[in-house]
């Protein structure tokens, strides 16, 4: 799925779960195996994502200084990847 | 006195706009959901608005549909994302009021408690939509009234007399307005009016929604019973039918039934009868296991030329033996098909449910006994199937009838929205 040359990207999340339930992303697996840590999150809440398609609980977190977005699907992790 | 305030909510184009959310890239194109061709499935389940303006519409054959539109995009039917993107849907609603589904893509909010008038509550839904887009992508027409009959009415308006309603509006239909916005439409637009009950409606000179209203309800009473009674306070606007919140979409349980469009039209006796044995066993199975016996069976057909019927039986005692089903509805169906048939479609359907445990009086011819070991045995192979799979035991008539006749039909049998009773 494409819109405006953004690709909808399952990746590998490294998440911590509170004991109330409120799950924490600490750490995203790329493909090729690069780690990029959370250092934020900014919030979170259902979104749909109408780039890519789908809809979850989005995050909004912070990645190497940069604001982004990934999103929860029912326990599967999606980001909007630029493709090319 | 502030009277209640009632919206119902309608996602548009529900199966299409969830299959083009899941892939924006159909976004803008004429898209159908489409059962499979190659199955013999192959209508129009759903539409969106590119496509229903090009002329396809929903219960068109696939061939039909491509016809009016050569462009047109056919995607599967998913039915867990409906369900999925429903239920994300009802948690937005459960927000502001008690909710009821009506169906995977409509459903009543009671804003009374929360609104001072219809006008108002209006304006509430316009925040819901907002957020109904924001979580989920999809638009909501909605209707606001001061009771759910209305309300529909309302989700449906369109006031320009346009074909195809504009998605995402909302209508509020205020009590003082309520004849001038509604006595003029058709009276197959009221809830509960349909493909049967319009033609005996206009058979009696009632075309309109003010025609009902303002019938002799003495009329009314012999041609329809106490259904007449209910459908003229709903075309006066007055009904009074509460909100149940919790109510899902499979409410109670009315009747149990399962169909199937057969892979190659059928003419033998033999493979009409495994087909319907193959119906009556998931019928039978879904009863027993929902604790219910029925005292009526129903067949339905459709015939290669797509004529179709179906016909029903009352028995003298309630039952929940696949068996008993099954002759019953193959011997309804030989009584009814034409001599020379050919079936590509069979149903089976027992209503008119009783619990199991309900007490009976028997018949004088009444075997008690016989029908105990038929209970007992039908009950052991429903076990043995829970624990081993659907095909490891069969009916040994299935393994003279071409395989692709038997289907694991309560395993794959899809709820479809119920009726408003």
């Amino acid at each position: 799925m494409a819109s405006m040359n953004l690709i909808k990207t399952y990746v590998t999340v490294l998440v911590e779960v509170q004991p109330d339930g409120r799950k924490i992303p600490k750490e995203i697996i790329w493909k090729n195996g690069k780690r990029f840590e959370v250092t934020r999150v900014f919030n979170c809440r259902r979104a749909a994502a109408m780039k890519v398609g789908g809809t979850g609980i989005r995050y909004e977190i912070e990645i190497n200084g940069k604001r982004t977005m990934i999103w929860d699907e029912e326990g599967r992790w999606f980001v909007e990847e630029k493709a090319g | 006195m502030k009277g209640r305030i009632i919206a119902l909510l309608d996602i548009n184009s529900c199966y299409a706009s969830i299959a083009i959310q899941e892939n924006p890239a159909l976004r803008g194109k004429p898209v159908a959901v489409t059962g499979a061709t190659e199955e013999r499935c192959g209508i129009v389940l759903a539409a969106n608005r590119e496509a229903k303006l090009r002329g396809v519409k929903t219960g068109m054959i696939n061939r039909e549909a491509k016809a009016w539109c050569p462009d047109l995009v056919q995607v599967p039917p998913d039915f867990y994302q409906y369900q999925r993107y429903s239920s994300i849907i009802q948690k937005i609603y459960e927000r502001y009021g008690p909710t009821e589904m009506f169906s995977i893509d409509e459903g009543w909010i009671d804003l009374t408690t929360i609104c001072r008038d219809v006008e108002d509550g209006a304006l509430v839904c316009k925040d819901i939509a907002e957020e109904v887009m924001f979580e989920t992508g999809l638009t909501i027409s909605v209707g606001v009234a001061n009771n759910k009959v209305t309300a529909k009415l309302g989700s449906e308006y369109s006031p320009q007399g346009s074909k195809h309603k504009v998605p995402g509006t909302i209508t509020a239909i205020p009590p003082e307005r309520y004849e001038e916005m509604c006595y003029g439409l058709k009276v197959d637009e009221l809830l509960g009016i349909g493909s049967r009950l319009g033609p005996k409606m206009c058979g009696m000179g009632l075309y309109t929604i003010g025609d009902l209203a303002n019938c002799n309800p003495d009329r009314l009473q012999q041609k329809f019973g106490r259904m007449g009674h209910i459908l003229q306070v709903r075309a006066l606007g007055r009904d009074t039918s509460p909100v149940i919140p919790g109510h899902t979409c499979a409410p109670c349980i009315k009747s149990f039934g399962n169909s199937t469009t057969t892979p190659f039209d059928l003419c033998r006796d033999e493979d009409v009868w495994a087909v319907i044995y193959n119906m009556a066993e998931a019928v039978g199975t879904r009863m027993r296991r929902h604790g219910f016996k029925a005292r009526l069976v129903e067949v339905s057909f459709r015939h290669s030329t797509m004529f179709g019927c179906s016909r029903q039986r009352k028995m003298a005692l309630a039952t929940d033996s696949s068996l008993t089903l099954a002759k019953q509805a193959f011997d309804l169906l030989k009584q009814h098909a034409p001599r020379d048939y050919s079936i590509r479609a069979i149903g089976v359907r027992a209503g008119d449910l009783q619990p199991s445990w309900f007490p009976e009086q028997t018949t004088l011819f009444a075997d008690p006994m016989k029908s105990q070991r038929l209970s007992d045995m039908e009950c052991a192979v429903d076990r043995i199937r829970e624990r081993f799979g659907f095909y490891s035991v069969q009916r040994a008539v299935m393994m003279t009838v071409d395989p692709r006749l038997v289907i694991n039909a309560t395993g794959e049998h899809t709820v479809h929205p119920h009726s408003f009773y």
